[in-house]
This record gives C-alpha cells, sequence and structure tokens, in this order.
C-alpha cells in the first residue's frame, strides 16, 4: 500500500524550491550583465568620457572606419599621457611597459555570442549612439556590462528600425507586385584592386551614381534598407 | 520533346546499363564503402555515456564566463584597420603565365587571392592552383631555417649570416666551375641578377630546367623559322582550331589566356561559333571542349598531320607550297585513305577537314605543342604542324612569335644532359639549385640525382625540402610568392611585378637574395653596398631605374612610375618593337625532319603505347603538397587524392582489367604500379598517367600521393621522351577503390543538363530542351511542352521587392577545371576531407562540377555542370527542416542558419541538387587546426562545427558588404558589384551573377535568351541558378563538294 503523499510533500516542496532557485540562477548565468573584471590598471571612463567630455572616438577610433571597435593602441594613450599626470604610478607603470614594447592586457568586457557578424561602423553610421548598447558608459569608473547582448537585443531593434518609413514605403509601393522603378547605373565590373580608384572616381564625379540626397528614390525605394530582421543580416 | 541520349558517368555504369538492357541507366549509389575506421573511435553507446557526462560537467563550467584579453597594438601600422581587408596587387609564382594577382590582407595576412582585373593577360581571373596558392604560403611542412648537412648526413639548424660565409668560404677555393641550375628564370631583373652573379663569379653557367615545357617544339621552330621557339596562340583569331595531341588548356604554356579566348567566342547568338577539332591519345582538357574529338595514340599523330599535309599539297595542290616538290615528296607517304583506315578514322574525314581548314585560312589554328608530344620522331610532327599553319597563312595571325616575353625560355633538355655529363666527370665544382626539383623531375635514365652527388657543394635555394633539397649540403629556404618581390615579363612589353604581402613567415630568405648575398660575399662589385650585400628588393628597383627606365622615354618621374607600377600590379610599356614580318617557313627543314623520320614501328603483341600528361590542377607537381588542390576532382576523370594509368574501355575488356585494378606497368626497364582507370575516349593501344604525382614534399613518405610518373619518361642521348613505345601491363592482382566523386551521378534521363548542336540551335532557340514526361506536373502540357506544375505554396506567398540573387551558368563555355570550386574552398573556409572520406561520398565543396558523358564509351561527348546550391524560391531543404535552421530571405537566398542547426539532414535528403554538405566529423579542425594554417581562414566565414549542415551561401559575406558600401555611397548596389568568388575566377566567365530584378542587369539580359533553362524544372523549385544550353559546333554536313571550290 502506498504511504500518503502528506508525508513527503514537505520534500517536494524544498525540491521544487531548490530547483526553481537553481533553475534561475542557471537561467541569469549566461547573461553577464553587471560582468566588472578589474583591469590592469584602473582605467576610468567617468573620469575620461565624463568629466573631461572626452569623444568616445578619439580612443576607439576604428569604431567609425571598420568592425571592431577596438581597445586603442598603446601610443595612443601614451600621445597624453605622456605630459599629463605623468607622475601617477599607473602612468609611469604604462609607459614603463610602452617603452618595453610590452602591451596592456585589458580584460574583456564586451563579448557578443559567437556566429554573429557585428559592425560597428555601420551602426554608427546608422546614428546608433554607443550608450545604447554599452550603457552609460561616461558614468562608470570600472566599465561594466549592460545589456545582455543577446539575439534578442538586437533583434528589438532592428525590428523596429525595419519599419522605419523608407520601409514601409516601400511595402505601398509594391502594392501590385511590380518591381520598383529605381535609378540603375551599371558599372560593367567593380574591379576589386580598383576600390580606391573607383571611390575616386565618383568623387571626381566621373561615375554618374553619386547624388545629394539619395536616400531614396522618387518611389521612396531604396532596397538596400529591406534586410534588417533577415538571418542573413548578420549572419555569414 | 525528345528526349536525347542516356548520360552515364562512368564505364561501369554504362556496362551494368547495356547489360540490363535498361531504358535509362541504372545509378550506381550501391552500399557506401564499409571502410572500419582507421582511428580508434569511440563507439555510439560510449559517445552516449560520455555525452551525458561531459553535459553534467558543462553545467558547472556555466559560472562565469573565463576572462578573455583585448590585447591592444603598441602603434597601430597605420594602413591596418583591424577588420578591414586591404588589397594590394602582386603577381602570381605558379608558372609561366604569371597571372596579375589582387591579394586580400586582413590584418597583415594574405587570406585570398584573385585575379587583377586591370591586368590585360589574365584580366581578373584565376586558375584553381593560383587560388590554392594561398595554402602553399601557410603550409607547415615548409622549410623553416637554414640549414647544413653535418659530417653524419644529419640536418643541422644554422643561420643565414654563418651559411652564407661558409659557402662563400668553399666558393673561393673551389677548383672547377660553378653553375646555377634553375627553373623558368621569370623577368628582366631577376636574368639581369642571374647573369651578373654566373659573370661575377668566373667559370659558372646558368641551366634553366622545366619539365612541361615541349623542347622539341622550341627546337623544331628554331630550325624551320629560325625565330626563338616559343610562340603565342590567338584563339580569339581562329575559327577553326585543331589540336594534335596538344593539350593547351590543361599543360600549355598560355592555357588560362587560350582558355578565355577560346571560350569566349562559343557564344551561338552571334551565329557563328569557333570549332575546335582533338586529335589525342587520351581525353583531356582540351578534348572534353571539341566538337570533334578522334581517340589516336601519340605517334600516330604524325600520320594524321602528315595526311592532311598530303591532302591539302598533293590532292587539293593549294598554296606555294604545292610547287614545291621535295617538301610533297616527303609526304607522299601520308596517303589520307590510308592513314583513315589504318587509325579507324572516319571515311572522307581528311578531306572535310582539309577543306575545313583552307576555307578558314587565316584563321585558322593547327597545335602542335605538348610535351608529352616529345618522343624520338617528336620533330617531324611539329614540323609537319609547322607546315600546316604556313600553308594556311596562319603564322603571324593565329600563331604570334614576336609578342612572347623573352624570359618565358628554358634551355633544351640537351643543355641538362651537359650538365649530367659534367657532373660526372668532376668539371662542376659547385652547384646552386632555384626553383627546379630534377631530382623528381627526371628519370633514373638521366643519371641526374647520380651525378649531382659528385660535386662537391651543393646548395639548395629551394622553399622546401623536396627530392634535390635533400640531396644538397645547404638548404637556404627560399620564399612563398606572396612573401617575394620580382617582376615578369609574360608578354612582350607586358611587366607584371610582384611585391610581399607578409613578411617572411619564418626564418628564410628569397633566392634572390641568397644571390646577391653570396656574390656579395665573394666580392661581386656590383652586390655590395657598405661592405653589406644588396638587398634584392633594392637590386630590382635600381636595375629598373638604371637600366630599363630610361630607355623607355616616359617623360613621368622614375619614382612615381615606379609606385605607380607597384600599386597597379604592371606596367604596359611600348619597347618600340616594329611588328616583324610572319616567319619564313624552311620548307627544306621540314623536309628533313620528314626524312629523318624512322616509320613508327607498330607495336608487338601485348604492348602498349605510354605518354605521360599534366593536368591542370597539378601540372608537374609544384603543388603537390596543397590537399586543397589533391581533393579537387581531376577535370576529366572527376577522380581526387591518386594518379592512375588510364586505359581504354575495349582494351580493359580485352585484358579483364577493372576500375582500381593495380597493375605494374613497365617501360623499358622502368617500372611503376599504379591503379587503372578505364577511360572513355582512350586511344586502342594508348596508355596515359599523369605526372605531377608521388612528390615528397617535405621530407615525409607519408605525405606521397599516387606514383612519380615521371621516373617512366625516356631521357637518351640528351633528349626527355615523354611518349614511349612499348609499355606492359602486369595485373598485381590487388585492387584500390579510386576517390571519384562522381560515381553515382546519373541523370536517370531527367531534365538536368540539356544540349544541342549549332544548326540545330539556328533553327529552334530552345532546342535541346524538354520535359520529363514523368511525374511533377498537373494537366496538359502547352504548346511549348510546359506542363502547369504543382505547388505546396500560393502563388507571389514570397514577395522579393528589393535585389533577388541569382546566377546563371554558360555550359558552353565550362571545361570543369575546378577553378569555382577552389576559390569557393578558399573564400568559405570549407576543409578538406581526405581520400577515405571522400570514398565515403563526404566531400565538402560547395560548388562542384559534374560530368556527364554520353554515346559510345570509345569516344563520347562530355558536358560538364557546375552544380551549387540553386536557392530555390520553393525549396524543398526549407520545409522539411524541423528546427527552421534553412530559411528564405526575400532577396532569394535559402539561408543555412548554423547556430540552429542539429544535423538531422532531412534537408539533404530531400534537396533534388544534392548540393548540401554535412559536416561529419571535426573537419574543420583537422583542415586548419594545425598552426599557421589557421589564417587561411577567412574571419569573415563562420567555421562550421562537426554536425552541421553547409552549403552555398552565393557568398553572403561579399552581398552584405556590397549592400554596406551600397548604403554608405545612397544608390542601390550596381550590377557587378557582387561577384560571389566562383564568379570573379571562373576562366571561361561561365559564371555569371547579378539581381534578377533589376531588368537591367547582365544576368536579366541573359536570363531572357531561350538557351536559358533551369535544371529540373518541372519539380516547380524555381531555382535561382539557371543554365544556358550546350551547343555543339558539329562537323558541318554537305559542304564537301561545296568548299571543293576553294582549292
Amino acid at each position: 500500500m502506498l504511504k500518503p503523499v502528506k508525508n513527503h510533500i514537505h520534500l517536494i516542496l524544498l525540491l521544487l524550491i531548490v530547483l526553481g532557485l537553481g533553475g534561475k540562477f542557471l537561467w541569469n548565468l549566461e547573461y553577464n550583465t553587471g560582468y566588472t573584471p578589474d583591469q590592469p590598471i584602473p582605467f576610468s571612463h567617468k573620469l575620461h568620457a565624463g568629466d573631461y567630455k572626452m569623444d568616445c572616438l578619439y580612443c576607439h577610433a576604428s569604431a567609425e572606419k571598420g568592425p571592431h571597435a577596438t581597445i586603442p593602441p598603446m601610443n595612443v594613450c601614451l600621445g597624453c599621457h605622456s605630459v599629463i599626470a605623468v607622475t601617477k604610478d599607473n602612468i609611469k607603470k604604462m609607459t614603463q611597459m610602452y617603452n618595453d614594447g610590452e602591451v596592456m592586457p585589458w580584460v574583456r568586457v564586451h563579448r557578443l555570442p559567437d556566429h554573429v557578424y557585428f559592425n560597428h561602423k555601420w551602426h554608427l553610421n546608422a546614428g546608433v549612439t554607443c550608450q545604447e548598447c554599452h550603457g552609460p558608459v561616461e558614468t562608470m569608473a570600472v566599465v561594466g556590462q549592460v545589456m545582455r547582448l543577446e539575439m534578442g537585443d538586437c533583434l528589438a531593434c532592428h525590428r523596429k528600425r525595419d519599419k522605419s518609413d523608407a520601409w514601409l514605403a516601400l511595402q505601398d509601393s509594391l502594392g501590385t507586385g511590380g518591381y520598383p522603378v529605381m535609378e540603375y547605373k551599371s558599372y560593367p565590373y567593380l574591379k576589386y584592386i580598383s576600390r580606391a580608384t573607383l571611390w575616386s572616381a565618383e568623387a571626381a564625379g566621373e561615375l554618374p551614381a553619386v547624388k545629394a540626397a539619395p536616400a531614396k528614390s522618387a518611389t521612396g525605394v531604396f532596397p538596400e534598407q529591406n534586410a534588417l530582421t533577415q538571418c542573413s543580416t548578420c549572419h555569414q | 520533346m525528345e528526349k536525347p541520349a542516356g548520360y552515364w558517368s562512368d564505364i561501369e555504369q554504362y556496362v551494368r546499363a547495356q547489360e540490363a538492357g535498361a531504358e535509362h541507366y541504372r545509378p550506381l549509389c550501391g552500399a557506401p564503402v564499409s571502410t572500419a575506421p582507421e582511428k580508434a573511435g569511440v563507439g555510439r553507446r560510449d559517445f552516449l555515456k560520455l555525452g551525458g557526462l561531459a553535459a553534467v560537467f558543462s553545467l558547472a563550467g556555466c559560472m562565469q564566463r573565463p576572462a578573455e584579453k583585448i590585447i591592444p597594438y603598441l602603434n597601430r601600422p597605420e594602413e591596418i584597420v583591424p577588420g578591414v581587408a586591404n588589397y594590394y596587387a602582386s603577381s602570381c609564382g605558379g608558372c609561366a603565365m604569371t597571372c596579375g594577382l589582387v591579394v586580400k590582407v586582413r590584418e597583415g595576412r594574405p587570406i585570398k587571392v584573385e585575379g587583377n582585373p586591370d591586368n590585360p593577360f589574365n584580366r581578373g581571373v584565376l586558375c584553381a592552383r593560383g587560388q590554392a596558392s594561398v595554402f602553399d604560403l601557410y603550409d607547415p611542412d615548409r622549410a623553416r631555417k637554414p640549414l647544413r648537412r653535418t659530417d653524419q648526413g644529419a640536418w643541422e639548424e644554422s643561420s643565414f649570416a654563418d651559411l652564407d660565409r661558409e659557402i662563400a668560404a668553399k666558393l673561393k677555393e673551389r677548383k672547377g666551375e660553378v653553375v646555377l641550375l634553375s627553373g623558368p628564370w621569370h623577368g628582366p631583373a631577376r636574368s639581369a641578377l642571374a647573369e651578373r652573379f654566373v659573370a661575377g663569379l668566373g667559370p659558372a653557367s646558368h641551366v634553366r630546367f622545366a619539365p612541361l615545357r615541349d623542347h622539341a617544339y622550341a627546337a623544331s621552330r628554331r630550325v624551320c623559322f629560325g625565330d626563338k621557339g616559343q610562340c603565342r596562340y590567338r584563339l580569339d583569331r581562329s575559327r577553326l582550331t585543331l589540336a594534335l595531341g596538344a593539350d593547351i588548356f590543361a599543360s600549355g604554356r598560355f592555357y588560362l589566356e587560350d582558355l578565355r579566348q577560346f571560350t569566349a567566342g562559343r557564344n551561338p547568338e552571334s551565329g557563328e561559333m569557333p570549332r575546335l577539332v582533338a586529335f589525342e591519345p587520351t581525353m583531356s582538357e582540351t578534348g572534353v571542349l571539341a566538337d570533334e574529338r578522334y581517340p589516336v595514340a601519340t605517334l600516330d599523330l604524325l600520320a594524321v598531320a602528315g595526311a592532311l599535309v598530303n591532302q591539302l599539297l598533293l590532292i587539293m595542290k593549294v598554296s606555294a607550297y604545292a610547287q614545291d616538290s621535295a617538301l610533297c615528296a616527303s609526304f607522299s607517304r601520308f596517303e589520307p585513305e590510308a592513314v583513315e583506315k589504318r587509325l579507324g578514322l572516319p571515311e572522307g574525314l581528311i578531306a572535310r577537314l582539309s577543306d575545313e581548314l583552307w576555307a578558314a585560312s587565316g584563321a585558322s589554328l593547327v597545335l602542335t605543342e605538348n610535351f608529352s608530344n616529345q618522343f624520338d620522331s617528336d620533330s617531324a610532327l611539329h614540323a609537319a604542324g609547322h607546315l600546316l599553319n604556313s600553308i594556311l597563312g596562319n603564322e603571324g595571325t593565329t600563331v604570334e612569335s614576336g609578342t612572347v616575353g623573352d624570359q618565358q625560355d628554358t634551355d633544351p633538355s640537351e643543355a641538362l644532359d651537359e650538365l649530367v655529363k659534367r657532373m660526372d666527370r668532376g668539371e662542376v665544382a659547385a652547384v646552386i639549385i632555384a626553383g627546379t626539383n630534377p631530382a623528381f623531375y627526371l628519370p633514373e635514365a638521366s643519371g641526374f640525382s647520380r651525378a649531382l652527388l659528385n660535386v662537391p657543394l651543393r646548395v639548395s635555394l629551394s622553399e622546401r625540402l623536396d627530392e634535390t633539397a635533400r640531396l644538397c649540403h645547404y638548404v637556404l629556404p627560399g620564399l612563398h610568392a606572396l612573401e617575394s618581390w620580382g617582376d615578369s615579363e609574360p608578354l612582350r612589353g607586358l611587366f607584371v611585378f610582384q611585391q610581399p604581402t607578409i613578411s617572411p613567415l619564418w626564418e628564410n630568405r628569397q633566392a634572390e637574395d641568397s644571390l646577391l648575398a653570396l656574390g656579395a660575399a665573394l666580392g661581386i662589385g656590383e652586390f655590395t653596398n657598405n661592405e653589406k650585400a644588396v638587398a634584392w628588393r633594392d637590386y630590382l628597383k635600381i636595375h629598373w631605374k638604371e637600366i630599363i627606365f630610361p630607355g623607355l622615354g616616359l617623360s613621368a618621374d622614375f619614382e612615381a612610375f615606379w609606385l605607380d607600377s607597384l600599386k597597379k600590379g604592371q606596367a604596359e610599356l611600348d619597347l618600340g618593337d616594329t611588328p616583324a614580318d610572319p616567319p619564313k617557313l624552311d620548307s627544306v627543314a621540314v623536309a628533313a625532319a620528314l626524312g629523318e623520320l624512322d616509320e613508327s614501328t607498330p607495336s608487338a603483341e601485348g604492348e602498349f603505347q605510354l605518354s605521360l600528361t599534366a593536368g591542370s590542377v597539378h601540372l608537374d607537381g609544384r603543388s603537390v603538397n596543397n590537399p586543397w588542390l589533391l581533393e579537387l576532382p581531376h577535370p576529366v576523370t572527376r577522380i581526387t587524392w591518386d594518379n592512375y594509368v588510364c586505359i581504354s574501355p575495349a582494351d580493359a575488356l580485352e585484358r579483364g582489367l577493372s576500375e582500381g585494378d593495380q597493375v605494374r606497368l613497365s617501360v623499358e626497364g622502368a617500372e611503376a604500379v599504379l591503379p587503372v582507370h578505364v577511360k572513355p575516349g582512350q586511344a586502342r593501344g594508348a596508355l596515359t598517367v599523369d605526372v605531377g604525382w608521388g612528390h615528397v614534399p617535405a621530407g615525409a613518405e607519408e605525405q606521397i600521393h599516387g606514383v612519380n610518373a615521371f621516373a617512366l619518361a625516356a631521357f637518351e642521348g640528351g633528349r626527355l621522351a615523354f611518349t614511349r613505345r612499348k609499355a606492359r601491363l602486369t595485373p598485381t592482382g590487388e585492387r584500390v577503390r579510386l576517390a571519384s566523386v562522381q560515381g553515382s551521378a546519373d541523370t536517370h534521363g531527367r531534365p538536368i543538363v540539356f544540349e544541342t548542336t549549332l544548326e540545330e540551335f539556328r533553327q529552334d532557340p530552345r532546342a535541346g530542351q524538354f520535359e520529363h514526361a514523368g511525374g511533377g506536373h498537373t494537366g496538359e502540357p502547352s504548346a511549348l511542352g510546359h506542363y502547369p506544375r504543382a505547388t505546396l505554396w500560393k502563388e507571389d506567398e514570397h514577395q522579393y521587392p528589393g535585389h533577388r540573387w541569382g546566377m546563371l551558368i554558360d555550359l558552353n563555355r565550362c571545361n570543369g577545371c575546378g577553378a569555382c570550386t577552389l576559390a569557393c574552398q578558399v573564400e568559405n573556409n570549407i576543409p578538406y576531407v581526405g581520400r577515405r572520406e571522400v570514398l565515403m561520398g563526404r566531400e565538402m565543396h560547395w560548388i562542384r562540377v559534374d560530368r556527364y558523358f554520353s554515346g559510345d564509351p570509345s569516344n563520347p561527348d562530355s558536358l560538364y555542370q557546375p552544380m551549387l546550391c540553386h536557392h530555390c524560391g520553393h525549396a524543398p531543404c526549407e520545409t522539411v527542416c524541423p528546427v527552421l535552421a534553412t530559411v528564405h530571405n526575400d532577396e532569394g537566398l535559402n539561408l543555412q542558419v548554423y547556430n540552429r542547426c542539429v544535423g538531422t539532414r532531412y534537408c539533404s535528403n530531400n534537396c533534388p541538387y544534392k548540393v548540401r554538405r554535412f559536416n561529419y566529423f571535426e573537419f574543420s579542425k583537422e583542415a586548419y587546426g594545425e598552426k599557421p594554417l589557421n589564417f587561411t581562414l577567412n574571419p569573415e566565414v563562420t567555421v562550421r562545427e562537426k554536425g552541421v549542415m553547409e552549403k552555398c551561401t552565393f557568398c553572403v559575406q561579399r552581398i552584405r558588404e556590397a549592400r554596406y558600401r551600397a548604403k554608405e555611397r545612397g544608390t542601390p548596389v550596381r550590377d557587378g558589384e557582387v561577384v560571389p568568388a566562383c564568379v570573379q575566377t571562373c576562366p571561361t566567365g561561365a559564371l555569371t551573377f547579378g539581381d534578377v530584378n533589376n531588368p537591367e542587369s547582365r544576368i536579366s539580359k541573359l536570363l531572357a535568351e531561350p538557351r536559358a533553362f533551369r535544371a529540373l524544372e518541372e519539380l516547380n523549385t524555381r531555382p535561382q541558378v539557371s543554365y544556358l544550353t550546350l551547343v555543339r559546333n558539329r562537323a558541318p554536313r554537305n559542304n564537301t563538294s561545296e568548299s571543293h571550290q576553294h582549292g
């Protein structure tokens, strides 16, 4: 005969609570929000970006040139610190390292999941500010992760922007399923070697493509706009 | 519509089908080979147990992620933006074409090379070997340090400074001459360097040797025309090309240019198409493109050429040469009818071809140049070829002798023979070997290796520890082309420059630098500056500045010219040549060459004629340590990882041999054990073996693939002979499986590939296209034979509002060279899998080239079809994926989301094109795990894991990049701006990519051609990949009588 369940109810409850707490703990583990590691020297964003109002791009200059924002090369630090605050221990330490040809082993804070190809330049050019993903860095004495930086975060923003005016106009114009009339200027072959040539030709007005405010054509269609929530937008 | 003949892909399949009498040939996709795993693996159950355990422990690892470091630059180089590629112009070191390159460099490391579109010679395209050269750069088996052989015979690492001193001291004390033994020595500055080195060293000489040069051809040109012995063919000007054993599209000097020029004319829409007729011992890379092809053993080619001359001069009596009675007499023995009968050629063929050739006078081309056309009576064949071209007035039009750059020649093999004799006699005190590997190339009969050991000082400047380097005392390892400086002159006046795109990976030094260092140590004044050796980079520049530039009469400043040339990769200069008259043929020399001929004796019973051949993928074996190339299927046989002896189906049947049987091949003393490949289109009595295999690239015997067929060549009287009379086959009783990638590709008579003839095409531009009468249709066919098609989807359920990417492949141009496959492999981080896995059908190529044969196996037609993901509008793979890992985007791309994929492989099962590839093991780790091979990986493409399905993405990373540039610019992506890797490199321009939605794009216009079709269109998958029907320019009918009037 089975023992009454009542005898075990407290055990089952306890198990459920433990499982629940453990589950919640595990659930939250990978997010890394609040990850605030110690750095080899206590660099303060609050001081540099907040109090002195230095532009983020002064140090993270590659953010507007390529996919990676990058930690500044050491000579950028020394650019100021060869004259500023040179007596401080940490600056001395850094100067010494630089002179010895050693690099600073900074600890990485923000890390995107695998499989995603994120490009800082493209986001900057689209008008996304640093703080939208990295939080108010200019108030942080020690930088920590604010956003989860997971796919949901990306999509939340991409979905919003996907409903931009240009996209909606495009949808409207396609009511009949026709092909939007666009001003295509065919260039016979993109010369890989001559990318620079191509760009300079554009600048010199030799190629007819560039216009003053060309983001939309007459019909409001810009086919490059419509790819924000495709898998291939970020995965390749 | 009429259904064409069934296609078959190999002989076994054909024979089975014939036996079964089946209407459609049965597939050969029998049970996979059940080979026991070579590596001791973990069984399935153990795997599950371990997996469960691992899952438990991995939870423990979820605590906090491990701290990761970010290491900044100390001082960032100005030109580097992390994550952004730089492009540099340079040139390829793969062969004599020295194609212009654009090298993609990421964070200072070359990761991909592409043809330089500004180079007028290769015009942006590149062959498979060029594409694969990145692997050679990062190959871990390269020599990494200068080496000295100790007295005990072991290698000892040393430094350049020590070795320079040591070698220079020995060179000073030497008694005898020094020989610089090199491969083809390209470029004006390089030539000057070698010249100065040899002159400065006192008694010294320079011998250049490359095995795949047709020295007999060059010698014959020198005798018959008195020119330099090398020429460039203009297939773009030829309406009828006759290839007599000349495999120009594989081992020709300018094979990429020849291929491009020939295929550029294969445009039936223009109404005319150049014809290619081939007589050859084996189905070659040239023969597969031929409109007409006849299997003829190499030694019988002379009879064909002779019969053509006989027909033109003695029967038709055309051209002034017909008056030359001595000349005519020497061809009188080649009775056309007798020759046709003896060789089993169709009756009247010679007369018809002669008519056609004569009708195309000045725009025809007869080719005989091929290294395997070197045999005892070779000069007669070449002389007959020269005579044919002269009769037809092709000299100066389709055969250009003055436009080849000066440095392209190598010395005749007699020079090498002379060297061997001198080394044997002990007259050579020192030999310095650079860029050639004669110990591998030369058969034992040459005595080279033995003679070399007779030389007291042997120095190798080779990039790796190859066969010849292993016989040397010192190895001063050279550099890869991507680390080197240099110049070359492939065509007269076209100078291609080479600049390093990475600093030397190991402690190596370019061979030119080594010569300069040795020369400086020996006191050659020109090589010394402030008591130090001049760097090769400076020598190159100074040579151009002081010797070449002043003679050009350019107004520009030299520095500006130099920087501009390096930046562009080449300079086209006017050297003030006046166009010379075409050289006059010396008919006495031709007659003499024919007279000398010892009439070919028929083979004795059981004897075969062996010709050595070279494929475009491996050539002489220079990149045989490259697994990308080893796994690239041979363009004709589709076999990977091995070479083999090819035999005709009839001979195989007679001898009871079948595919993979091991045979002992013995030729007058030399022997080799090889597997048999029964090759359709092989001439009766002819055996062929590819050279370039059996190389020991890095000193490790286990890395050998295939058998060295150079060992079967003859070296007699100072001449190399690559075709031999008396080959015998003895089965050893063993059998291996050749790793063919084409075992099961049977069309089952389904509408996959279409072909037609020019004649039919002119009447009906849709000729050749048909629909399967089987399933997939609903209702009655329309007037055009199209059935209404069933679909699971609502019409226009998928919208493609912006771009819709598509690809179009012109079957008329493809010769299966594999450049697309390799470019894709490099661009998309595709792993190679090894011979064993290929046998299991697990190769990973995203784009493969299927080859079908049709017709009689003794001389079939061949047809190539590049096959890649079709990015179907109604994709069968997408409907069956249980985890939505494969989805569609609104530009028509079928996406594979790797991190969703759980490896059910349903998609692959449901794919009608069989283009999805499953990563069964850690292929990527095995292929690219060893440092520094990880540098070959493209950081812009995910490296796929075990258990994940993958396939062509249309190079989505390139689409994305182009889109971003367009966004930045503010205008839509231009036509031609997105170029996937395969399309970019295709040497024949068979592939076109673009936006199908854009009515102005090139692809849209081509799709409107009636020749455009889609594979398996009846399935209504709505693929985004289309093809253009193959059109063969068959022999014209009924024009024999008509064109007789020309005579």
